[in-house]
């Protein structure tokens, strides 16, 4: 009976072991044939992208000669120009995944039980700003793996602008995301975003992180009607982290000088000092550069380092040779100015390295 | 009475290899699930994305390094090469007695350094600590020699990042190794350690500190230990990954949680098998202690390392191994069957004891029962011609799956001619490798029971390397 038994096993394993190395066999056939014919419409489809962007070719022309088993590499294809390109040549290959079938399949997909399907899909219909994509975000939304957040929110967000209060949302409700990550998204909007983003800040029903956000976001796409918002924060904030960004945000977009400037460069938080020196710095207020003068005396190397370069954009060279020049000036302040003339290329002075450090 | 005893031990045997392989079967069918999920998981979102994004861990890289001047080069060269948005080297000469500090000084240019070393782990004296003036994110730690485990408490102490990273110094991590390792950390807040893959490079092209041509050695016994390795890789540490209770992430590559490794204590520095002590230890802890955790296998991103060329090397390195076990499960018997430790003490640490430890001894014992059976003529052929068949046959089976899973997720051998090698040498190791290797791993259980417990050397020949 155990013979039999062993016998039995015996038969089993060889079958088994067979089967495996057919399979390994097999495995290698389809890789080498998928690798072929994916070389082999990567090269026919190359051909076919500068047709349609030569308008020699009709997005649905080339879509017709893509078979349902090509549809897994043409959205590998598609991928990378859609992730780079926008406008008129965007939309051609938008339409290109609509006629092949491939947004059909990959909505189909998108339901599928398989988390990385999902994600795939999600970020590829995101991508394309299929509308159809919102209601299979939820999951994505909700889930602590980055790798599953990231496609779900980059989907929403550039859905349409509509789904501005849903993202702020998001973000509210979940403190794990980068201020990358944030710029993202809302680049993502495009600067239609700004406008909206201000009357967020303006009602205040966000939270301060989203604030901070914001903030950075409208200097980033350089939206300089945000000015009387900027203004506000730099005045009234209790946040001295929403005043930085707001003194940041200022200087990024070159705004002149006002009396909220040379407040903050009073403030005790030498962070606030720094920021509020360097727009004055950037404002171009040459009737304010004695403002500057004073913090480069402060206890603080940055606040010092700040005030130096906001003269050094204000001042000319004899100004600020003069008052190196000066026995009365401090010795830190003669220091900073010394290293930022020098760095600067414009100084035959030596720093004297102990002392500025 | 002779006979009846051989004929319970031989019922005995028959059991405890049934069990064996069928806890092999369930690892490999678990390994297949877990590997294919995670090649599709690979495929759906491109990772570098969000590592640009700022969602990433600084890391700190830890490479021991003790008489190592003839790999120590290429091995920095290639560290220095990774990509990852923020890491810094640190090179622990563990009071080396040749130029290993020589040659890192003089291809860096290191000189003295004033960062702060702060002891939170107790380590031998340190007498200097060097920063490279051609690679600021470069340190070289030289202290008195206190082996591996206190080198790398040196590397814990002065790290300055959340995450620590061990690696072997004659290893090459592949250029986003780090990336892909690291992974699991921004994935799950839980994690706490994760390791990857271990491969071989001989007979591989090394160009620049990295692998650019994967090929298989031509000598017989590193052609063995690839078997080996993709088999305890891709279907042991995958199996064990999908039950939360892998017990190994191995010296040659891992990456750990800082504050993790800081409250367990360290690197045990009277443990020959520090890495796998460590993992023990932290599952110990976080299991006993009730808190959530995972240790993660992450199977793609690969550290090549040298592989023993000679017997004699060979048979060193794996009695260091077998010691190291027999340390790690020492060390941490409170987990044996212990139900508070849910699957870690009832399956993971039984399965490393009896099978892993113990499973020499009793395949030495089997040998030697059937040459006395032999003599006095008690052998029943035709069952020990079958069990012996099936003994080999599910050897070869389990290679093949191994090899199998390698063909389904990396396929980093793209000759097909070295995947019809290496299932060749699946079927050749079990005709004295495996016998030869249960005899060193029972001879270094011997030798430490009787207290013979040194690490000792291994002699490299560095890899052969060329320069663009």
């Amino acid at each position: 009976m155990t013979i039999h038994i062993l016998t039995l096993i015996i038969f089993l394993i060889i079958i088994l072991t067979g089967l495996i190395f057919l399979s390994i066999l097999r495995l290698r056939y389809k890789f080498k044939r998928d690798y072929h014919r994916r070389k082999e419409a990567y090269s026919k489809w190359e051909l076919n992208l500068f047709s349609l962007f030569a308008e020699e070719i009709h997005p649905s022309q080339w879509a017709s000669h893509i078979s349902s088993h090509e549809l897994g590499y043409l959205q590998e294809f598609l991928l990378p120009y859609l992730e780079s390109l926008k406008g008129e040549s965007f939309e051609k290959l938008v339409a290109v995944a609509h006629y092949s079938g491939l947004v059909k399949h990959l909505l189909q997909e998108g339901g599928s039980a398989n988390d990385w399907k999902q994600a795939q899909s999600i970020y590829f219909l995101g991508l394309i700003r299929e509308p159809q994509v919102l209601p299979m975000l939820e999951t994505g939304l909700a889930s602590d793996n980055m790798f599953w957040f990231y496609p779900s929110i980059i989907a929403l967000a550039r859905n349409n602008l509509k789904t501005l209060p849903r993202v702020l949302e998001v973000l509210r409700n979940r403190s794990d995301w980068t201020e990358h990550l944030g710029i993202s998204i809302f680049a993502e909007m495009g600067e239609e975003v700004c406008p909206e983003l201000l009357s967020v800040l303006s009602k205040g029903e966000t939270s301060p992180k989203v604030e901070r956000l914001a903030l950075a976001v409208l200097a980033h796409f350089g939206y300089k009607r945000a000015e009387a918002t900027l203004k506000e924060y730099i005045l009234y904030s209790k946040d001295p982290e929403l005043q930085i960004r707001a003194l940041r945000a200022w200087n990024q977009l070159k705004l002149t000088f006002f009396e909220g400037i040379a407040l903050a460069m009073k403030h005790s938080d030498w962070e606030i000092r720094a920021a509020a020196v360097t727009a004055l710095g950037s404002s171009g207020a040459v009737d304010h550069a004695l403002l500057a003068r004073p913090l480069l005396r402060d206890s603080n190397w940055w606040v010092r380092l700040r005030a130096a370069q906001a003269m050094l954009m204000l001042c000319t060279r004899e100004e600020l040779h003069s008052m190196l020049d000066n026995p009365l000036e401090d010795r830190y302040a003669k220091d900073m100015l010394r290293y930022i003339l020098t760095r600067e290329g414009g100084a035959t002075c030596v720093i004297p390295i102990t002392h500025a450090l | 009475m002779l006979f009846q005893l051989l004929t319970h031990f031989n019922w005995a045997v028959l059991i405890y290899f049934f069990l064996l392989n069928g806890i092999y079967l369930f690892l490999t069918f678990r390994a297949f699930r877990e590997i294919q999920v995670y090649v599709h998981h690979l495929q759906s979102v491109n990772f570098k994305r969000i590592f640009e994004l700022g969602f990433y861990k600084p890391l700190t890289v830890i490479a021991p390094a003790y008489n190592e001047s003839a790999t120590i080069i290429s091995s920095v060269k290639s560290l220095l090469n990774l990509h990852y948005p923020e890491f810094e080297i640190l090179v622990i000469n563990d009071g080396s007695s040749d130029q290993t500090l020589e040659v890192l000084k003089q291809e860096f240019r290191l000189v003295p350094s004033n960062r702060v070393y702060q002891v939170k782990l107790k380590t031998q004296p340190v007498h200097a600590i060097y920063e490279s003036l051609l690679y600021p994110q470069l340190h070289v730690i030289d202290k008195q020699n206190g082996g591996k485990a206190d080198a790398l408490n040196a590397g814990v102490n002065f790290s300055q990042y959340p995450l620590i990273c061990s690696i072997d110094a004659d290893s090459l991590i592949e250029t986003d190794g780090l990336l892909r390792a690291t992974r699991p950390f921004l994935e799950d807040k839980s994690v706490i350690a994760t390791g990857g893959t271990v491969r071989i490079a001989n007979g591989c092209k090394v160009t620049n500190g990295h692998v650019t041509e994967v090929a298989l050695s031509k000598n017989p016994w590193v052609r063995f230990q690839v078997v080996e390795y993709l088999r305890a890789f891709l279907f042991g540490r995958m199996g064990w990954n999908s039950l939360n209770a892998i017990l190994v992430i191995s010296g040659a590559f891992g990456i750990f949680l800082k504050s993790a490794v800081l409250t367990v204590g360290g690197y045990r520095k009277d443990c020959i098998g520090e890495d796998m002590e460590l993992v023990v230890r932290m599952h110990r802890h976080y299991r006993l202690k009730k808190i959530p955790y995972r240790v993660v296998f992450v199977p793609d991103p690969v550290c090549w390392t040298e592989a023993p060329e000679e017997h004699q090397v060979l048979c060193k390195q794996r009695k260091r191994w077998q010691k190291g076990l027999y340390d790690s499960l020492k060390a941490n018997k409170p987990l044996f069957f212990n139900p508070h430790a849910g699957i870690v003490g009832l399956l993971a640490y039984p399965f490393f004891f009896f099978f892993e430890l113990l499973g020499p001894f009793i395949e030495v014992l089997g040998y030697f029962v059937f040459v006395i059976s032999l003599f006095m003529g008690w052998v029943n052929w035709p069952f020990a011609l079958l069990f012996l068949s099936m003994a080999i046959l599910l050897g070869v089976l389990l290679s093949a799956s191994s090899l199998l899973l390698e063909e389904l997720s990396f396929r980093r051998y793209p000759k097909t001619g070295d995947i019809l090698i290496l299932f060749l040498y699946g079927i050749l190791e079990n005709f004295g490798y495996r016998q030869l290797l249960a005899w060193w791993r029972l001879i270094a259980m011997l030798e430490y029971v009787i207290g013979k417990r040194s690490w000792g050397e291994m002699n490299r020949k560095g890899f052969s390397t060329t320069t663009n």
